[in-house]
């Protein structure tokens, strides 16, 4: 009975220990402020913001700013239909698919107000506020494919999947030469991102093809190309996510495909490492502000993206996320501070006539994702 | 029970008396005290036997393209033509069935030696042991895979002590056995210790009066009796350790594809609910079997007592 007392005595004083954060006074206080106020409800990536720019838009309009996070596109499109939020950050790829499944609200942009670089309150001009190479990438998907993204989204983040690696171990001549074969050669240690989507990317541009192929035959060969990689590489090859970011530094991985903006945030943490976009092509992919249709605060929405549009919360977002802003003052003036010609070259997203847009079909996602769980249950 | 009820005089009152009556008819002491069971087997229903059924539902069925639901097994016999697909369930059992018998070789004697301290600190040991489950399993994983990684710790002194050139211990058996034997020690732990700490210390005593020694008092008294908790610890271990996501994700570096893993990829990712709830019943149905092997060990040590 004694010891009985004992366990329960601890067992009281660890709750108590556990729960302490939950009873600071300071979160208590936030949320009775919030019951009185406006609230804007907002899903976005994992560190993907300054915290300051939610700060500084609570303030401005006296409002209370609740932040969600999802891990993948694929959990945006399946918990929008069972949360409401007002505004969401997905990639291009999701934008399309809710467009089609008709559950965007088509954007209202002269409800939405920046503040420029010269501390001007106006209307945003896409065509110059916008940087070169996301325009001309806008307007390519608008004419080959009748979309027009602007339409429904605001641009965020411009950002290509690029290779980083080591230079103590492989030499630029090697991997200009092998491209994205770099991470089938057994002999370094490589890291491909734990997506379909861009597994497959890899192998459909390394064999040749459109990496938007709808071809089953096609995607079949990568299909091969990736279980061979797996059988090839053995305990060389990784699948990862996020952990790249600090794994890659830390000299874990000799080659690594990760995003552009990542990659700015890995080179930066290590000066050995650096960046090749394949020239047989890789993809190029912006995050947007979408407003969806079930969103109940849609003015407050506006007032929001307007924020994050402007120069000063952009530059914000950019140097704390790394990422390449597609604001073009902001980007200018993030290249005109660094100095380090590696970064500058992330930094600018270089993108070639053999890069392409992901566009969605349907049936070909549902194969590639099919095809992906042969790959990672292969031997 | 509706049904029981005897008529009400005059045999022509509506159904919602006779209802009205039977809840308000005097009760006795047993059916009051089974009265307070009702929120559990509320929670069960909710909880348990809904989402049991559903998923079950969602196995046997397939969405047609007129919103039309049809019946149909073509969810498991694609799960068992898929190439590969049986290979991962059966690695997910061989990695869970390792990780229990490890945790269970460790668990047993660390729950033995326990029982022989005094009461206070018995408490203090078994605090200790659950200690690690107050911090969130994600956070001990990474943990565990900074530890492992060729540049973490691990190597580092390997090499100072041996001058061994770094091991890519991450993605290897024994890291994700390594692992859940971390994560899930105190499940095995614990229920052992319950069961070991219960056993009446008289019938040990007795065992040696009648001159048995030491070690075959063990094997014929308190093994035995010692079963029961060792059943639920290796329940409590074998199950979540063959559906874990976290544990090979992060110290498998991604190359660890197991059954949980794969039930997600085809619930999140692809969206294929009916597949993924086909998937989800395999499992289920093979993790059953297991069990009820394991339970034979007890019945037939029940049979032995009677004899």
């Amino acid at each position: 009975m004694k010891m009985k007392t004992n366990i329960s005595r601890f067992l009281v004083v660890g709750l108590c220990v556990a729960l302490l954060p939950l009873v600071e006074s300071c979160a208590i206080e936030r949320m009775m402020g919030c019951l009185s106020k406006e609230t804007l409800n907002i899903y976005n990536w994992g560190e993907y913001m300054d915290s300051a720019t939610i700060t500084s838009f609570e303030e401005k309009y006296n409002v209370c700013v609740n932040v969600s996070t999802f891990p993948d596109n694929e959990t945006v499109v399946t918990k929008m239909r069972l949360q409401s939020f007002d505004v969401i950050f997905p990639s291009e790829v999701a934008v399309q698919q809710l467009v089609s499944e008709d559950r965007l609200e088509e954007l209202d942009w002269d409800k939405i107000i920046i503040t420029d670089k010269a501390g001007n309150e106006r209307h945003f001009d896409a065509t110059n506020d916008l940087i070169d190479p996301l325009v001309a990438q806008l307007a390519k998907a608008k004419s080959e494919t009748g979309f027009d993204y602007l339409k429904y989204a605001a641009p965020y983040f411009f950002q290509n999947i690029t290779l980083v690696y080591n230079t103590k171990v492989i030499s630029k001549e090697e991997i200009e030469e092998q491209q994205w074969n770099i991470l089938r050669n057994p002999k370094y240690k490589g890291a491909v991102r734990e997506s379909s989507r861009d597994a497959f990317m890899i192998a459909l541009h390394q064999l040749g093809y459109s990496s938007n192929t709808t071809d089953l035959e096609k995607i079949g060969e990568a299909e091969t190309w990736l279980k061979e990689q797996k059988k090839v590489m053995g305990s060389q090859i990784a699948y990862l996510i996020d952990e790249v970011i600090d794994d890659v530094p830390a000299g874990l991985y000799d080659a690594a495909m990760v995003f552009s903006g990542d990659a700015f945030t890995i080179m930066d943490a290590n000066e050995d490492i650096d960046f090749y976009n394949p020239s047989v092509g890789t993809d190029i992919c912006w995050d947007s502000m979408i407003v969806p249709k079930n969103a109940q605060n849609k003015e407050l929405a506006y007032k929001f993206i307007g924020h994050m549009l402007s120069y000063e919360q952009g530059l914000l977002n950019t140097e704390m996320v790394g990422y390449t802003s597609p604001l073009k003052d902001v980007y200018n003036d993030v290249i005109a501070s660094l100095e380090d010609p590696r970064l500058i070259g992330i930094y600018s997203v270089i993108t070639s006539e053999t890069d392409e847009v992901y566009s969605f079909d349907l049936a070909t996602k549902q194969a590639i994702e099919s095809a992906w769980a042969r790959v990672k249950a292969s031997s | 029970m509706i049904g029981t009820v005897k008529k009400a005089p005059g045999g022509r009152s509506p159904l919602l008396k006779q209802i009205k009556a039977y809840i308000k008819r005097p009760k006795t002491a047993l059916e009051r005290f089974k009265l307070l069971g009702i929120p559990y087997y509320l929670i069960l229903l909710v909880l348990v036997i809904i989402p049991m059924i559903l998923i079950l539902f969602y196995a046997i069925t397939t969405p047609n393209k007129d919103d039309a639901i049809l019946l149909t097994l073509n969810n498991f016999i694609a799960f068992f033509q898929e190439e590969g697909f049986v290979g991962v369930l059966w690695d997910s059992i061989r990695i869970s069935g390792i990780t229990t018998i490890v945790t269970l070789l460790i668990a047993y004697p660390l729950a033995y030696i326990i029982c022989d301290y005094k009461l206070k600190k018995q408490a203090l040991i078994i605090l200790l042991v659950s200690a690690p489950m107050w911090v969130n399993m994600l956070l001990r994983t990474i943990a565990w895979k900074q530890i492992l990684s060729t540049a973490g710790p691990l190597n580092a002194a390997l090499g100072w002590l041996f001058g061994m050139e770094p091991i890519n211990f991450l993605g290897t058996d024994f890291a994700v056995v390594l692992g859940m034997v971390y994560i899930f020690l105190p499940f095995m732990v614990i229920p052992i210790y319950n069961n070991l700490s219960k056993i009446d210390n008289r019938l040990i005593e007795a065992s040696l009066d009648l001159g048995a020694s030491r070690k075959y008092t063990f094997f014929k008294v308190t093994l035995p009796l010692s079963l029961p908790g060792v059943l639920s610890g290796v329940t409590m271990v074998l199950l979540p350790s063959a559906t874990t996501l976290v544990v090979p994700r992060f110290l498998g570096e991604g190359r660890y594809f197991l059954i949980g893993n794969l039930i997600e990829q085809k619930f999140l990712k692809s969206g294929l609910w009916n597949y993924g709830a086909a998937i989800s019943i395999i499992l289920v149905v093979v993790l059953f079997i297991i069990l009820f092997l394991t339970k034979k060990v007890d019945r037939f040590h029940k049979d032995e007592e009677d004899d």
